[in-house]
This record gives structure tokens, sequence and C-alpha cells, in this order.
């Protein structure tokens, strides 16, 4: 079997044809997995029996002639803060170390249902808050195209363990950004669908009215396949729904029209590098036929400060439950409750989920509330109209993922403001509820990744596929 | 909004958050002066007649059958870090106030 020129198609057509086993695909993926990790750290635990059992039960289903699911055999990576029944599930936190989930997330339970095959839980930053997978208790993930560089957070493990060639895909939650800047670090597919597409169930929450499960591939149809499996309403998520999926014609190239948001392509803070690579991303759209029309989202300059207002209240309130009395007991404190939640909370969290519950707090404290949080809020109403004005006029909306290339360990770990920067061009679509896909730049072998930024409207998901798949295919 | 947060801010907001800082206040309190300084560029923003979008999605709240899942509840108690028969075990809430005098 040649690994690497693998798919998530052409593997499950080979289990099925018989070229190789699920049992073989697995036992190849896992030593992959195994050799790369003391490395790469992408994964917090290879769940090696559990892979081998699963991927040998398919094998005989599909020889006594069951039907074969849709991901039948493929080898996938999870974020540690997606559930698993039976298994330990972290958020890359200290606080989460022996806490095992007592229910399949309901993501898991299709990826099951479709023949997947899970080879362990992916590295984090704690709680999913990071933009450089530097925040985990279990140490930084690394990124497998240059290891002194980061994998872009927080889903970098999933990110990682896609690039590194140690699962053919991989899921992530993407609060402000954590699928696609990962996956445009790193150079693969990363999706974040439209806010209500894929069940919330399972997932721990960080910020409930931002959060989305979406796919990691090393190809847009591989995001695809994954997502096709794991989204739909589900009765345990109510902001979850089903919806018709328009697809623009991709066959008639001239009836697409993408927009520039020319905010997303200020020139300070934009390397040279990322611009010349979008320039020669939009030269090859027009020239494929598609309109190119520049627009603008005014408001989109206060993403960041309404992002990061209303994450943290959302994440203050969240993490509340972590308490020392349910999930878990890590400190050994009989004293006093009050002493339990203080040095169990104390102990268990880093610095920066610290940070983000003393300030969301903060922002939803009596005097206080209406100056940051309702105000925030207002503005996220500005900043979607803005979105639905430029989408009457143009079908999906083009940008980078991130302002610079993958940057170095360590480089912005001191400034929290610096990094917070680092999501400035994925949290406007968070904050509006969009489908948004992550897209290497082609042509880039030997140099270091950049992603491009396709935004959709809401519930044109397929919209994203159908574009990625064009520009992948020429 | 104008901030002004200093350190028995701080220590205001860990109590409330039930988080013992283990000496980091300081740190704390420089990039909280840093990051709440940064959110003033929102006071420029007109937001007169705007309603705050609260979630995601436009979708109304509807409310579904109190189901008890057994099964679930179940799976609950046994991964609780402790348990008396099906009771969760949790330390003690009330004191008896003769012993503490």
């Amino acid at each position: 079997m040649d690994k690497k020129n693998l798919n998530i198609k052409s593997a499950r057509d080979g289990i099925i044809a018989g070229h190789f086993t699920a049992h073989e695909l697995t036992t190849e993926y896992l030593a992959e997995a195994e050799a790369k990790n003391s490395e790469i750290n992408a994964y917090i635990s290879i769940d090696r029996e559990k892979a081998l059992t699963t991927a040998k039960k398919i094998d005989k289903e599909i020889k006594d002639g069951g039907e074969a699911g849709p991901l039948c055999g493929i080898p996938l990576a999870i974020k540690d803060n997606i559930l698993i029944e039976g298994g330990i599930c972290t958020a890359g936190s200290k606080l989460l170390k022996n806490y095992t989930a007592s229910y399949d997330a309901t993501v898991i339970k299709k990826l099951k249902n479709a023949g997947a095959v899970v080879m362990g839980k992916t590295n984090l930053d704690e709680f999913a808050m990071g933009s450089s997978n530097e925040n985990s208790a279990f140490g930084a993930v690394k990124n497998p195209i240059d290891i002194e560089r980061v994998p872009g957070g927080s889903s970098g493990g999933s990110a990682a363990a896609v690039a590194a060639g140690t699962a053919l895909g991989a899921l992530g939650s993407d609060t402000g950004g954590s699928i696609r800047l990962p996956a445009g670090f790193c150079g693969v597919v990363g999706m974040k669908p439209t806010y209500g597409r894929v069940s919330r169930f399972g997932v721990m929450a960080m910020a409930s009215s931002l959060d989305q499960i979406g796919p990691f591939g090393k190809t847009v149809a591989d995001a695809e396949a994954i997502y096709t499996v794991i989204k739909g309403e589900d009765k345990m998520d109510a902001t979850s729904k089903d919806a018709t999926e328009s697809q623009i014609a991709i066959g008639n190239p001239g009836s697409i029209t993408i927009g520039i948001p020319k905010e997303f392509f200020a020139k300070e803070g934009m390397d040279k590098e990322t611009a010349e690579a979008m320039e020669e991303t939009i030269n090859f759209f027009r020239s494929s036929g598609m309109k190119i029309k520049e627009v603008s989202l005014p408001n989109s300059k206060y993403a960041l400060s309404v992002y990061y207002i209303i994450m943290f209240a959302e994440v203050s309130t969240n993490l509340a439950k972590f308490d020392g009395i349910r999930y878990s007991r890590t400190e050994d404190v009989t004293d006093s409750l009050l002493e339990i939640y203080i040095k169990t909370r104390g102990a268990g969290f880093g610095d920066e989920v610290k940070r983000r519950v003393l300030l969301g707090t903060f922002v939803l404290s009596a005097g206080y509330y209406d100056a940051y949080y309702t105000k925030a809020q207002k503005v996220r109403q500005l900043i979607r109209n803005d979105f639905t004005k430029a989408f009457a006029e143009v079908d999906v909306l083009l940008s980078p993922v991130s302002p610079t290339v993958p940057f170095k360990l360590g480089e912005k770990t001191d400034d929290p403001i610096k990094m917070y920067l680092s999501d400035i061009l994925t949290i406007p679509v968070n904050l509006a509820g969009l489908p948004a896909i992550s897209i290497p730049v082609k042509g880039r072998e030997g140099k270091l990744p950049i992603g491009f930024q396709l935004i959709g409207k809401r519930w044109h998901d397929s919209d994203l596929f159908g574009m990625g798949k064009f520009y992948e295919s020429l | 909004m104008a901030i002004a947060i200093n350190k028995e801010d701080i220590q205001r907001l860990a109590e409330l958050s039930r988080i013992d800082l283990q000496g980091k206040e300081e740190k704390l309190l420089i990039d909280a002066e840093k990051i709440l300084g940064y959110f003033e560029e929102l006071t420029q923003v007109d937001t007169d007649g705007i309603s705050p979008m609260a979630g995601a999605t436009n979708m109304v709240n509807i409310a579904s059958a109190d189901d008890v899942n057994e099964e679930l509840v179940q799976k609950g108690i046994e991964s609780f870090p402790e348990s008396v028969k099906g009771c969760l075990k949790v330390p003690g809430v009330m004191r008896d106030i003769k012993q503490n005098g």
C-alpha cells in the first residue's frame, strides 16, 4: 500500500476491493503515529488495542458481505475535547487528566456507525484556548513541516496528526479559528461548518455561541467525506439544525463571484509571502473565469475585541463546572468545600485558562456588564450585518487564514495580545456563525505552508467544498 | 468604559472565580490592563438602536420533554469520583455549629 498517496476514498476502495485490510491499514498508521509522537506530540493518547479491535471488526463485516460504511476502516484522530465513551478525555488540562467520558459525543457515534477507526486523542491548547498549541498541560505540539514552529491552535494536534501522515483525517473544534489556523499552518485542509450544522453534544464547551466541530483532511474531498458523516440535526443539541445546502454552479465559473474583503488584506501585519500567495490564488480563480469583486466589512476591525469579550464571558460560565467535585478530584483537600474549589482550580488550570476565566468574570460583573458584554454583543450584530450585505453581492469570500506564516515556538507566549492577533482573520466568521474552509495554497512544497480561507453564506457549506475541489483539481 | 483595574480587583475576581492564583497576581494584572485597554476601541462604535446578538443562529427557544435516560444516569454515577449506593458522594457543605464553636 502506498500510504503517502492514500486518501479517504482510495483507502476505502482499497479495503473493499481487498487490496489491503482495515487491520493492515490501521497497523501502518499506528506504527507511524507511535514513531513520530515523541517528536511531534500530536497525540495525548493512542489507543492501539481499541483501534485494532475496531479494524478487525470492520474487516469481518466486509468479509461477511455487510455494507461498507462511508468511512469504513479509515484511521481518524480526535481532538481530546470530544468525548468517547470509556476513554480518558483531558481537554489538554491537568484538571481532567483522569476524567473518563461516560458517553460518545454525537459526532463520535456517527463516525463509529460510518466504520471509522479511532486512532487516539489529539493534543490541544487547554480547553481549546490558544492559537499555537503551546498551552497544553501535555506539552506543546510541533509543526511537522518545521518542528521549530508552532502548528497553530487550538486543534494543533489534529492538524499535525494529518500533516505528519499519522491519520487519514481528524476532528477538531473551532471557536475563533481553532480548525482553520492549524490547518493553514500545517498545510492540510480544515473546515468550520455553519454554526448549528454539526451537533456539539459531547464536545467540552468553551464558548457555546461560537464553538463548532469540524473535519481535517489531506484534501478537500477528504474533509468533505468526514463532514458529510458528522453533520445533521441532533435532538441532544438544541442549536443543531438540518438545512438544505445549495450548491453554486461550479461547472459554470462565469456565474460565480468571489468577494475580496479589503479589511482582511491590510498591509500592516501581513507578511510579503502571504500577500503574494493570496495574489496568486485570486489570479487562479480569476483566470478560471470567476468574477472577483472587492467588498468591505468595515466592522470586522472590531472583531478581536468583540470575540474576546464574548468568549471570555462564555468561558467563565462554562468552566464553572470544573470544581473538583464533579469530573475529577485532583487535590487532596478536605478542609472545606470552598477550599476544594479554589485549590483544585488553582492547581488544575493553566495560566491562559485562569486569565480568561478571570476576565470573563470581570466583563460579566455588575457595573461592567453593559459596557463590555452588551456592547460586544451589539457590535457582533454589526459584524454579522456587514457579512449579510457583502453576500448580497458575492457568492463566497476569500482571504488569508493568517496574516503570517507559522511562527516559532515561544515567539508569542509572553504577549497575550500578540497571540490573540493570530486569529484576526478567522474570528469574524465565528461571530457571524458562517462556514469557512482553510485550504493550502498550491505549489509550496519545501516552503512553509500558507492557507487561504473561503467563507460561505450560512448553510452553504457545500459551496466551500465545491470551490475547494475545483481549486485542487486544476 | 475607562478601565481602572488594580490588584484588589484581581484578588476579588479570583475569589469570585474560585481560583487560587498561586502568586501570579502581578502578571495577571499587567495582562488584564493590556487586554482591557485593547477593548477600549469599542467605545468608538455607534451601536444606538442595535440589538445585542446573543447567539449565532436566529432560532427560537423550544422546550423538549424531560426524558430521563436511566442508562446515562447510571453512567454518570459510575464516572463520578465517589458514590455510595447509587448516590453521589460529595464533601459536606454544612457544619456542626457546636463543633466549630
